[in-house]
């Protein structure tokens, strides 16, 4: 026999009973385990600062300056991102020249077989090569200005674009291939009105990674030739033992990244919901 | 063809009939084996033979290209080789220093990546407080971290280790975490069942299901530690081939640039190649799919 709360209660409303406690049991626990998580992750940036407090009191300024330090040489000025807009100009041509190119030539190598058989062995070696190696000689070819440093950022920004496009406009539904088809579509059609829909999730995960791809690429451009801009910042307070020029503008940098990167999500996001269309599988 | 389908059990001369049957049928469809080989390996002739030529076209391209300008803009292949010949001493010494940081980086960070994401994966809470790390850690370009990082550990080879493993560490901890808590459920209730302790659950069922997640994290990994060790080389110039570029691009002695990009070329595809098989031993060992990453 199941325990009875009153005699007067029939079994459906028991179960309605039971059901409605279990619900705000678990709606109680997520609740509680967010709480626990809050509490943690201030926790956690609360002990990071103390270490960092603690080890630039153990280690001479040089080595590890403080956050007081860092945040007084970020507000002399030089690490501010509008002392330095060639950073953002480079990060979002590259971006744009980058994304451009992977999403074209992507399309044509999905469209065509011998495309993909000739260039498929330089996509694998394009992977496992550090593209930003090319940086020396895109600068001695192209000059110590803007347009190597675009073509650094372009060049890593061009192949997560370049792969997940050919990937995507592979992964199409064979059913829906099919039916399309047998209704007589163009090859054209078929492109247009299915396969750039089952594209979108995964070209827009290319865009993602290509931000964060071309942030990379204009910094080391800047590291190995740079007199403006972010990274030649960095590169000159290291050489110049400037250690707390070099924290504030790493601090800038960050931010710049996450702000480039959650700029990036949320335009995949939108753009997902949009088509009510679902993001890949990770 | 028809003949195939007779049942020889079914004729009255029996043996001979039967025998004569399976020869037939053996005869046909080697016949289309064969067919189906030849097929394919005309096809894999084509595609060779395209991608021969196109290589051809692409040395061709270089060379005419690099006897148009000089040799400090566009070396040519040939000038390449010199370069490479010349600076072979400096260059050797060189590439064995940068996979020696390859490969100490990756280890270190793939260690603590794999104990690490092994402990946060067994506890929501501790996934919780990473999540923002995570995130912040997929936007922030790492090798930014270098000049902190060679200020700190100087010149030598440390800071490319650190680097390396700090660019290394990430994607095994992301890729453990997720691997071990997507178990199968049947699975995971099964060992519950039989009484089965958290320890022997854990390695005989949640690492072993992981292991695909975690061998295409060690694939990332190593492409990563391979760029962060290059670009703390270009920054801390002292050794390894970035270093060597670095010096050849301030001399503007272009040929030795372009030979210590292909022998670094030459070098990740190595590691990569090593991580790929890998993969394929330890998946095929434990007989799993591999990761559609």
């Amino acid at each position: 026999m199941p325990p009875r709360l009153a005699a007067d209660k029939t079994d459906l409303e028991l179960v309605e009973h039971f059901y409605a406690r279990a619900v705000r049991a678990e709606t109680e626990q997520r609740r509680r385990v967010r709480r626990t998580t809050r509490v943690g992750q201030v926790v956690v940036v609360l002990a990071l600062l103390g270490a960092w407090w603690a080890a630039a009191a153990v280690y001479p300024p040089v080595l590890v300056p403080g956050p007081a330090a860092t945040v007084q040489a970020f507000f002399d000025g030089r690490a501010t991102l509008w002392e330095n807009p060639i950073t953002i100009a480079e990060i979002v041509l590259g971006f744009l020249v980058g994304s451009l190119l992977g999403i074209g030539l992507g399309i044509a190598i999905a469209q065509s077989r011998w495309a993909e058989v000739i260039l498929t062995p330089y996509l694998v070696v394009s992977q496992a090569v550090p593209k930003v190696a090319l940086a020396p000689i895109l600068i001695i070819v192209l000059g110590y200005g803007l347009a190597s440093k675009v073509a650094v950022a372009a060049l890593i920004a061009f192949f997560p674009l370049l792969e997940n496009t050919i990937a995507g406009l592979r992964q199409v539904d064979p059913d829906s291939l099919r039916l399309l088809q047998s209704l007589g579509a163009t090859r054209w059609q078929i492109f247009t009105k299915l396969r750039v829909f089952t594209a979108l999730p995964l070209i827009f995960a290319g865009l993602r990674i290509a931000a964060v791809l071309a942030t990379v690429g204009a910094i080391v451009g800047e590291f190995v030739a740079g007199n403006r801009g972010l990274g030649a910042l960095l590169v000159t307070s290291m050489g110049t033992f400037s250690t707390s020029l070099l924290y504030a503008t790493m601090g800038v940098l960050t931010g710049l990244a996450c702000g480039v990167y959650l700029a990036a999500r949320s335009g995949e996001r939108r753009v997902l919901a949009r088509y009510n269309l679902a993001p890949p599988e990770r | 063809m028809a003949r195939r389908l007779v049942d020889p059990g079914a004729s009255a001369a029996g043996a001979p009939v039967a025998a004569g049957t399976a020869a037939t049928a053996e005869y046909w469809m080697a016949r289309e084996g064969r067919a189906a080989a030849a097929r394919a390996r005309r096809e894999r002739l084509a595609h060779t033979g395209a991608r021969l030529l196109v290589l051809a076209a692409v040395l061709g391209l270089w060379q005419v290209l690099a006897s148009r300008y000089d040799v400090t803009l566009v070396p040519g292949p040939a000038q390449t080789y010199a370069g490479l010949r010349r600076g072979w001493p400096l260059i050797a010494r060189a590439a064995v220093d940068t996979s020696l940081e390859i490969a100490l980086g990756f280890a270190a960070g793939a260690l603590i990546g794999l104990i690490l994401g092994s402990l946060v994966g067994q506890s929501q809470l501790a996934e919780g407080i990473l999540h923002p790390y995570l995130i912040a850690y997929q936007a922030v370009p790492k090798v930014g971290l270098a000049p902190m990082i060679v200020l700190l550990l100087g010149f030598g080879l440390w800071p490319k280790v650190a680097l390396a493993a700090l660019a290394a560490a990430f994607p095994m901890l992301e890729n453990t975490m997720v691997g071990v808590q997507r178990v199968d459920e049947d699975s995971a209730r099964l060992f519950a069942g039989l009484g089965a302790s958290p320890t022997q659950t854990y390695v005989k069922l949640r690492l072993i299901s992981a292991l695909p997640s975690i061998m295409a994290g060690v694939r990332v990994a190593v492409v990563l530690a391979t760029v962060s060790v290059v670009v703390t080389e270009f920054v801390a110039g002292r050794i390894g081939l970035g270093a060597v570029m670095m010096l050849g691009y301030a001399q503007l002695d272009t040929p030795l640039v372009f030979a210590a990009l292909v022998v670094l070329t030459a070098v990740g595809l190595a590691y990569y190649f090593a991580a790929v098989g890998l993969e394929a031993l330890v998946l095929r060992w434990f007989n799993l799919i591999p990761s559609t990453r």
